[in-house]
């Protein structure tokens, strides 16, 4: 797991403290009970404040799992 | 302080769930979102052995939400309007009309909705505790003029939120959110965030969240006022050196360039009508001081001080002669002086005590020094003791005195007191949680209540509150004690008992026990001790129950019988007027 990966784990960790740590990285939207549409909204305002950029409506709903979620940030962090 | 979302998360999650929750309940009609977890955050800052839980009502319902809270078991209500609830024209998620045409239709809805949410804030003001924050988010599409110009339809909508807002503010028991400090938190042009609105149906930025959820912890669990503010005389309370000037030398007006003493002076002023202590410790000779002091200019009365302590010695002693006289803790304490090195001094001796420098050359930092003081003074509301409570720390000195003087029995006898004992159940008296939350000495186990809970309490069916005033030829003392428990299988269990600090060596929490055991062959106390409950210890001892039975155990439930009774009954000195039927009235 790179610094990014790192960071994209703090907030997943944040925002579903319920969940353990190990099991972020596999986590997705469909498998969980915790990541309803208001934790994905707080999900993506916490992102939104650790990388400094604003997460579009479109591409927001397809960011379902952690990797999805990671990847996109890679795409779009630091541009 | 703005806290980042996932610092909010981080804190959130460390208020762990626990037996000493507070119970809120958030009720607005927008997706309350991140909210609760900025409330979490912030309470959690502040509070970090008391777990804040909040529940949240349904999206677009704000009377409903206020119908939910009251069924709910929060002992506080965050209540958030916003313009989008007083009329959904008025809000980014609808597209209006806003013709002019549609304008007062819109102002009549607003009208209807603010009367509706009255009521309901009046009924759930009668359970718990409301804080209320008023519409933060500006809404400037439904206007025809420009936007630098206010059109009367806007105006006449500010109109009928103000007037609604001084509605609900009339009552001690509901707090409204001043909109000038949450805009010098959270500038106005910083708050919305419309694209969360249209997205999630929350109108906020995230620092707006945050600096909003800070302000509304702040309302609802604020810190104790403090109770005495001493203050230097020499470039603080007015400008100059009386010593080298003579009394007509110093100077507090704006023809005189000396205006900051001058506002200080009616802000001490303001604070002696709130019930506010003030006392003088200046480094001067007394005949000096008491010649300045009795200017007829000044804008406050020198009988306003009490003790003044003018001497040459360290101004912490001073400072100890005058806690002495109004027998209470530094920690209740402002002092304030314009010398750093005094203020340091008086720390070093008197921890806990709050130091505030006077710089009467910076404008700035006078002005804001006088905020501070509203901060640290401010209560919801001032009562008939706050007015009372200075007079009578004179007559305390005076009975001191007197006491000293003579034998106690016929001291007492010869006091011509008065006790008066009614139920406090119905709750308007906010005097009785006053001192409740205040009391050190005389408490017989240090419990706070907030001001929700406190609602909640009155409304069980087996509660009961005694508010306990005093008079003598020394004056009267207002209310001074309280006693509040629940009955339960024909025992009195009393889980609140103090007396105030001002009350003590009369023999009134005698009396108290004996209006307890009316009609009662035992009473139970949840003592407890703290570090600062000696003399409800030694009252305990006069009982007969010594430190090692019940003081050396921190929490303890005592029962008392008649025995104990009969060991304070005996002479009882004053004549007790009972406006209620006692413990009995309910």
């Amino acid at each position: 797991m790179d610094e990014l990966e790192a960071r994209v784990l703090e907030c997943f960790a944040n925002v579903f403290p319920g969940i353990p740590r190990e099991r972020l990285p596999r986590l997705n939207q469909a498998a969980s009970a915790e990541w309803d549409s208001v934790m994905h909204v707080t999900l993506l305002a916490a992102l939104g404040e650790e990388f400094g950029f604003e997460i579009d409506f479109e591409a927001a709903e397809e960011l379902r799992s952690f990797a999805l979620v990671s990847d996109y940030v890679r795409d779009h962090a630091g541009r | 302080m703005s806290l980042k979302l996932n610092e909010a998360l981080k804190l959130a999650q460390a208020s762990s769930p626990g037996a000493a929750q507070r119970r809120a309940f958030l009720a607005c009609g927008f997706e309350p979102l991140h909210l609760p977890v900025f409330l979490r955050a912030h309470h959690e800052l502040r509070f970090p052995a008391q777990g804040l839980e909040v529940s949240t009502g349904v999206y677009g319902d704000l009377p409903g939400n206020l119908e939910r809270a009251r069924q709910s078991p929060a002992s506080t209500c965050f209540v958030l309007i916003e313009w989008h609830d007083l009329d959904p024209r008025l809000g980014v998620r609808s597209t209006g009309p806003w013709s002019r045409l549609r304008q007062a239709e819109i102002a009549r809805e607003v009208a209807q909705r603010l009367e509706r949410l009255r009521q309901g804030l009046e009924r759930l003001s009668g359970q718990m505790q409301v804080v209320l924050a008023p519409p933060s988010i500006e809404f400037g599409l439904s206007a025809d003029t420009t936007g630098w110009q206010a059109s009367s339809f806007e105006l006449e909508l500010q109109l009928l939120l103000s007037q609604f807002l001084a509605s609900v503010a009339g009552d001690a028991r509901r707090k409204v959110l001043h909109a000038a400090r949450l805009a010098a938190r959270s500038p106005a042009a910083s708050r919305a965030d419309a694209r969360m609105e249209l997205l999630a149906g929350f109108p906020y930025s995230l620092e707006h969240a945050s600096q909003v959820a800070e302000a509304l912890v702040w309302l609802a669990y604020p810190d104790p006022p403090k109770k005495g503010l001493i203050t230097d005389l020499d470039e603080t309370l007015w400008a100059g050196i009386v010593g080298e000037l003579g009394a007509d030398g110093v100077k507090w007006s704006l023809g005189d360039k000396a205006q900051l003493h001058g506002l200080y002076q009616s802000v001490l002023r303001q604070l002696h009508e709130a019930g506010v202590l003030l006392g003088v410790a200046s480094k001067n000779d007394p005949e000096v001081v008491a010649a300045a002091l009795a200017r007829s200019d000044l804008h406050l009365d020198r009988d306003v001080f009490f003790p003044v302590a003018a001497s040459w010695g360290p101004k912490s002693d001073a400072v100890s002669a005058i806690l002495r006289a109004w027998n209470i803790a530094a920690d209740a304490v402002v002092v304030v002086d314009d010398s750093r090195m005094e203020l340091e001094e008086i720390r070093r001796q008197h921890p806990g005590i709050t130091c505030l420098e006077f710089r009467p050359r910076d404008v700035s930092a006078t002005l804001e020094l006088l905020g501070q003081l509203r901060d640290v003074f401010g209560k919801p509301s001032v009562n008939e003791e706050d007015r009372l409570r200075s007079a009578s720390i004179r007559g305390l000195a005076q009975f001191e005195e007197q006491k000293q003087a003579s034998d106690l029995g016929s001291f007492l006898a010869g006091l011509a007191g008065e006790v008066s004992v009614q139920s406090a159940k119905q709750g308007a008296d906010g005097r009785v949680l006053e001192l409740i939350n205040k009391t050190n000495q005389f408490n017989l186990n240090g419990g706070r209540v907030e001001a929700g809970a406190w609602q909640r309490f009155l409304a069980r069916d087996d509660s009961f509150v005694l508010g306990v005033s005093y008079g003598d030829r020394f004056g009267p003392l207002g209310t001074i004690g309280v006693v509040a428990g629940t009955r339960a299988n024909g025992l009195l269990h009393v889980e609140h008992w103090v007396l105030s600090c001002r009350a003590f060596s009369r023999r009134i929490e005698d009396h108290m026990l004996q209006v307890l055991f009316e009609g009662q062959e035992q009473v139970s106390l949840a003592f407890r001790r703290t570090e600062r409950n000696q003399p409800f210890r030694e009252f305990l001892a006069r009982l007969g129950l010594a430190e090692q039975q019940g003081g050396g155990e921190l929490a303890r439930a005592l029962v008392l019988g008649r025995e104990q009774l009969a060991r304070v009954s005996a002479d009882l000195p004053h004549r007790v007027l009972k406006r209620s039927d006692g413990v009995s009235d309910g």
